[in-house]
């Protein structure tokens, strides 16, 4: 057991480091909360591409450096706790490469992996619909076979970035054949294919709904071939279950709270004095040490090899984990955060606050999605239940535990 | 970086596991438990064969020479067993405080011995409700001719008093300084003249005795570490021994994890195994996620004291996550187990009782929110 990152690891954290500090210093970017989603600075993923700081652990096949999962978790360490703006390469990143690499046919890895790397595609998954979540069964939109190219019709909703993606990944249903899930990647300017935004509750853009309507696409536009969603999609979960964009991504307003209480008063002490908010920020701090350490495990298990199909401790038992308590514990983050900063919290932007914190308000709404975004909380305690202590399906009690992964879900 | 565990550190698990499995069923402590006994002499000396009570022991003074690491995963084992026994006590407060602070002579003195079974340790600390509290040390040891001490007071919660070989005795030699100046530790026979006990059961129904020192003589060469310098090292020592405790809590909190996803796998009720309502599942969701964090927080401190490396943030990371997942463990466990789990004739309240101790004991979770508090700069 050897928590030590290697001198290569400690070098390569400073050197993204000094990057960062050096790109703050000199006001390319200004810190600011969940990047990763609404970061956007085509700018500075040019400059990150230009390092080989995209899709980092890539085989060197595809152009990629080929490098640990941990030193990928270094990367996204840094680019989080410095708030940088990561979201117009993050989901190419994560999530396309990913998607290719475990289901793409090699001439769809050869066309987009090179330019994904290049910071040149921005990417978004539309898997959601307004009466489907991950129950494949409820879904309408459904694709037809057209000679040599598919008509996709249907609607998608939730799907962050897809205001921004230059890609869309859309899943649909076989309109012939049953049980079949396919997926497909969709140019943004495709006929037929409207993206409207959401008027999120707290006002950020961070969602949109995905109109299709008669969209065709050429039969090169399918990931793999047909049928491939369900095997194909497990590539996003790491991340978006076990990554550190589940836990880090509100590190500059933490920051900015630990430098708040020492400044603000009350009754002539400082805030930082009060027994009460010590504890409640030590409790912050232990929920984000404990969920940095389940990142980490995750990056551990991916470099030993887990290949996310089953057995996959990562996707039974690791990944679903630091979801469930990531949600939980930027919630509280937020709701602490609001408690502490008391009457200045009724503002949406608080200019007597720091950049980072003035608008906490707006971030306590949003974080009403975290339990929920990416699979609900509820339902990943339940896979765990089923995964990992075997325990019986309630809708199937009598099937053995691995039924379960048997059902159509994504 | 490289989270699993070593071969050797797998193989001493498991080989561990093994050997508790068949000789320390919770049969054994069934028994242990009705005849009042908390230490069984056959027992510790199979465990001293093993090399356990020599386990972190330099191999100059023929222990191991293993680690906290090491240490640790023999902790959750033990844990997981409900061992009973002086085990934690000899190795916390009498291994360790010695390799760290001991003269050559006190090492090769006391760590053979140790390492060989044949030497028990505990610790006389406790003199009011807050451990860390130096204020509350009383205890005093005054210099009473050119080579020796008496010591006189009263000291609370001792464990294993009365087969202690030895108790590490927290005395103030020094009135005039601070409260946190002046304090010694004193390596005690405990058949010394002067010492008597008065004993009580803990939650677990293990023996702690209320130990008095009436003039008790304790020769100069029994320091350990400098005078008047002891306090800070029972700092680090209550630090050390609360991390080696959320092992034990964790492999007991593990086992009931366990037990519980074996009951209601089984107990059926509208036809349906409870174990698959939702409710049920996410009861042990919330736990297994507890154990985890628990798990890799601890792991992680116990690493830095291997590599001697400063661990103040991470043993009070580990314990206060430990300390809140161990009472949703126990509260959630007790909850699907019904009314069965809730009588002696089950096994889920001799781990209950145990991670409630773990819980208790070594300090609060508002103590060490406050040191991570302290640790974040405020």
């Amino acid at each position: 057991m050897d928590f030590k990152f290697s001198k290569e690891q400690q070098k390569f954290r400073q050197e993204v480091r000094d990057f960062l500090e050096e790109e703050i210093r000199n006001g390319t970017f200004e810190p600011d909360n969940l990047s990763w989603n609404l970061g956007y600075s085509p700018a500075f993923t040019k400059k990150c591409a230009e390092r080989g700081w995209i899709g980092i652990t890539c085989p060197k096949k595809y152009g990629g450096l080929e490098r640990s999962y941990v030193d990928n978790f270094i990367l996204y360490e840094e680019m989080f706790r410095h708030g940088a703006p990561v979201s117009t390469h993050f989901f190419a990143d994560c999530m396309l490469i990913p998607i290719l690499l475990i289901g793409g046919t090699e001439s769809q890895r050869k066309e987009l992996i090179p330019r994904a790397l290049r910071g040149e595609i921005t990417f978004a998954v539309a898997n959601s619909e307004p009466d489907a979540g991950y129950d494949l069964t409820e879904y309408t939109t459904q694709y037809v076979k057209d000679g040599g190219d598919y008509i996709i019709n249907g609607q998608k909703i939730w799907i962050s970035f897809a205001d921004h993606a230059d890609i869309i990944a859309v899943s649909a249903k076989s309109a012939s054949e049953p049980k079949t899930y396919s997926f497909f990647l969709v140019n943004k300017d495709a006929p037929g294919l409207t993206v409207n935004s959401i008027q999120f509750l707290s006002g950020h853009d961070a969602f949109s709904e995905v109109i299709l309507e008669n969209v065709r696409l050429p039969g090169d536009a399918v990931i793999g071939g047909e049928g491939k969603f369900r095997e194909t999609i497990i590539a996003v979960y790491p991340t978006e279950w076990g990554g550190l964009m589940r836990i880090t991504a509100f590190y500059p307003l933490w920051k900015a709270l630990l430098k708040f209480v020492k400044e603000a008063r009350r009754g002539g002490k400082p805030l930082s004095e009060d027994p009460l908010i010590r504890s409640k920020l030590a409790k912050i701090e232990t929920n984000y040490q404990v969920g940095r350490l389940f990142a980490l495990k995750v990056a551990d298990s991916m470099d030993k090899g887990d290949r996310i199909t089953p057995p996959s401790s990562v996707m039974s038992l690791e990944a679903p984990l630091s979801k469930v308590h990531g949600g939980h514990a930027e919630q509280f983050l937020l709701e602490t955060a609001m408690d502490i900063v008391g009457a200045y919290g009724q503002l949406t932007n608080a200019s007597k606050l720091e950049s980072t914190l003035r608008e906490v308000t707006r971030w306590y709404l949003f974080s009403r999605a975290f339990t929920v975004r990416g699979r609900p909380e509820d339902v990943l305690m339940t896979r765990l239940a089923e995964l990992v202590l075997g325990l019986p399906n309630f809708l199937e009690p009598d099937k053995a535990p691995d039924a379960a992964s048997q059902r159509a879900t994504a | 970086m490289d989270l699993a565990n070593s071969e050797f550190q797998e193989m001493l698990r498991t080989s561990a596991r093994d050997f508790l499995d068949e000789q320390c069923p919770i049969t054994v402590i069934r028994e242990m438990a009705e005849k009042n006994n908390d230490h069984s002499p056959e027992l510790w000396k199979e465990v001293s064969k093993l090399g356990w009570t020599g386990l972190v022991i330099p191999e100059e003074y023929q222990g191991g020479g293993n680690g906290f690491v090491e240490l640790s995963l023999l902790l959750e084992e033990m844990g997981r067993a409900c061992f009973t026994g002086p085990f934690f006590s000899t190795t916390v407060f009498g291994a360790l405080p010695v390799i760290d602070l001991g003269t050559d002579a006190q090492k090769g003195k006391y760590l053979p011995e140790i390492a060989g079974g044949s030497s028990i340790f505990t610790l006389a600390l406790v003199e009011s409700i807050d451990i860390h509290d130096a204020n509350s040390i009383n205890v005093s040891a005054h210099a009473v001719d050119n080579n020796g001490y008496e010591i006189n007071g009263v000291k609370l919660m001792v464990p294993y008093a009365d087969i202690a070989d030895y108790l590490l005795c927290v005395a103030r030699t020094d009135d005039r300084a601070g409260a946190e100046d002046g304090i010694t530790l004193f390596i005690v026979d405990a058949k010394s003249q002067g010492i008597s006990h008065k004993s009580s059961r803990n939650i677990s129904d293990k023996k702690l005795s209320e130990v008095t020192f009436e003039r008790v003589k304790v020769p100069t060469e029994n320091i350990l570490g400098e005078r008047d310098k002891g306090w800070i090292e029972v700092q680090k020592m209550l630090g050390r021994a609360a991390l080696a405790n959320c092992f034990e809590m964790l492999g007991a909190m593990q086992r009931m994890l366990d037990m519980t996803v074996q009951y209601i796998k089984g107990r059926k009720r509208f036809g349906r195994p409870i174990g698959s309502f939702q409710t049920a599942q996410h009861y042990c969701t919330r736990m297994l996620i507890g154990i985890q964090g628990a798990r890799l927080s601890c792991s992680l401190a116990a690493w830095q004291l291997s590599e001697g490396l400063p661990a103040t943030k991470e043993i009070a990371v580990a314990k206060t996550w430990t300390n809140e997942a161990g009472e949703e463990v126990i509260r959630l466990s007790h909850q699907l187990n019904g009314s069965i789990g809730l009588c002696m004739e089950h096994d889920l309240p001799f781990f209950t009782k145990r991670v409630k101790e773990g819980h208790m004991t070594y300090g609060s979770t508002d103590y060490y929110r406050e040191a991570i508090a302290r640790e974040l700069g405020l």
